[in-house]
């Protein structure tokens, strides 16, 4: 069963066609992951899913509704969160204010205090440091709060955006186990990654995008098998 | 090969200590850097590595302790004569200016050793015959393209520095770095945003640096890439070193895996 279903999109910015007839299908429950070289367009196709981009042309749907004119807020409203590339920590404000700011588009302020205090069940670490102003926290707790901060807004869909990118193993380990997680709960996953290998080992389905167009599809481990992904992706000593 | 210079010492670090308020980002911290080495330091995020980048650079002022560089001392001199006496740097979030082109990048790096003084670029400007300063441009156009064909940028001298794909904008950080001639370069996470393949690149092109003459210190995050081309490991925690020794015996160091390489990396 197809969760969010994407046909013959077109989109970027201003006059410049970033992505160019991409078809992308997620099922319910997975961890799909896409992957492609800087620039391919992977960012533009998460920010074009949340609606932070028009599309030029084509069709996005999420469990058979059309979301391609809606505005963001909506879309969040609809169950879609975005975990933006580099985190988008409101860095002055506290860790606990940042977490009230994913709720913002809910009004149901009980439930809202309930998943708050899931998220820092959580991420404990997140808990110690509630009053805590969000830009001095490590990379790694940035990024727990982003994901955090996702999920108070009660998302069926999780957009990743590179969630690895400049933390320390033993943090990427975490982040990975996180995802891990968020999929047995239930939750819907695509994930964006640098961290090819990685990302696909943890993958139900995976795709590669290349120029704006996607050119390979398959299992998580289909990719990681595959010479022109191992070559191009994954360097020589994919094992 | 280059051939590694028995003992000689490129940077000594020693009893280096840096505030933030209470926060102690570098604390007592005491290590030796060896000539033509790659010497990496890690260490888990908000450990002091980009602080320390910046104390050797001159960004910041240190609290206490003594930076020497090639036996000199390095506390009191500004920024910009770090770079002179050879020490340049690339940046964890790229900073490149976003409307010169690739070509005046680099040559924005020659630019210090043309007119290393505000003096020397005034009377270049106020006596020299202008096609003196148009040979001077000419010496630096063609030395910078010689760069960019080092780093395989030389057929996009032409575009935006902005233009370019992520992993190229790190390649022309490097370059406009070495521009500077630097003896000591630091890099800070420059495999951040790459995809492994492109990572694999940056192993050969670190390398080949090294084997310019360059001592190196890396700090990255991607263990392949430390372990694979590092001679030297340092790891930082919490401002202070908590272990030093070859990619060997870190990858096995109990405390280094507690701290940051978590029980089931994969390298």
């Amino acid at each position: 069963m197809s969760m969010l279903s994407i046909k013959g999109l077109r989109s970027g910015y201003g006059k410049i066609e970033v992505l160019h007839d991409v078809i992308l299908d997620i099922a319910q429950g997975q961890i799909v992951t896409l992957i492609g070289a800087n620039g391919a367009g992977k960012t533009t196709l998460l920010k074009t899913i949340s609606g932070l981009l028009r599309p030029g042309a084509g069709s996005i749907s999420f469990e058979d509704k059309s979301i391609v004119r809606l505005p963001p807020h909506k879309i969040v409203g609809l169950g879609i969160s975005h975990v933006p590339e580099g985190r988008a920590i409101l860095k002055r404000m506290t860790v606990i204010d940042n977490l009230r700011m994913g709720a913002y588009v809910r009004n149901d302020s009980k439930k809202i205090a309930e998943d708050i205090e899931a998220v820092l069940a959580r991420f404990p670490v997140l808990s110690e440091r509630r009053l805590q102003i969000a830009g001095t926290l490590s990379g790694g707790e940035q990024q727990m709060l982003a994901i955090g901060r996702a999920l108070v807004a009660r998302p069926r869909l999780l957009l990743f955006d590179e969630p690895s990118l400049g933390l320390a193993p033993k943090i990427v380990s975490q982040i990975f186990l996180t995802l891990r997680e968020l999929k047995n709960e239930g939750k819907t996953i695509l994930l964006v990654e640098q961290n090819a290998r990685q990302a696909l080992r943890v993958a139900d389905h995976g795709y590669v995008l290349e120029r704006g167009r996607i050119v390979y599809s398959g299992s998580g481990e289909e990719l990681l098998n595959m010479p022109e992904v191992q070559r191009t992706y994954l360097g020589q000593s994919a094992a | 090969m280059f051939e590694r210079a028995g003992a000689a010492t490129c940077l000594a670090i020693e009893a280096l200590t840096k505030r933030f308020g209470g926060f102690y980002a570098v604390n007592d911290l005491q290590f030796e850097v060896a000539t033509g080495d790659i010497h990496a330091l890690i260490g888990p995020n908000g450990a002091g590595k980009t602080t320390f980048f910046n104390l050797v650079t001159g960004v910041l002022p240190a609290d206490s302790g003594e930076i020497r560089f090639e036996g000199m001392p390095m506390n009191d001199a500004r920024a910009s004569k770090r770079t002179l006496k050879g020490i340049a740097r690339t940046f964890q979030n790229i900073r490149l200016f976003p409307h010169l082109t690739v070509l005046e990048t680099v040559m924005i790096g020659e630019h210090c050793r043309l007119f290393p003084s505000m003096w020397q670029s005034f009377r270049a400007a106020a006596l020299q015959l202008p096609f003196v300063e148009a040979r001077q441009e000419r010496v630096m156009r063609a030395s910078a393209l010689t760069l960019l064909e080092f780093f395989g940028l030389a057929d996009k001298r032409h575009a935006k520095a902005s233009d370019l794909p992520y992993g190229d904008q790190r390649r022309l950080e490097m370059a406009r770095a070495l521009a500077t001639q630097p003896r000591l370069l630091l890099l800070d996470e420059p495999a951040a945003g790459m995809n492994p393949h492109e990572t694999e690149e940056l192993d050969e092109l670190i390398t080949r640096i090294r084997d310019r003459g360059v001592t190196i210190i890396l700090v990255e995050h991607d263990m392949r890439l430390v372990m694979e081309i590092s001679d030297r490991v340092t790891v930082l925690n919490f401002g202070t070193k908590i272990a030093e020794g070859n990619p060997k015996e870190i990858q096995r160091n109990p405390a280094v895996i507690e701290a940051y390489l978590g029980e089931d990396v994969q390298l």
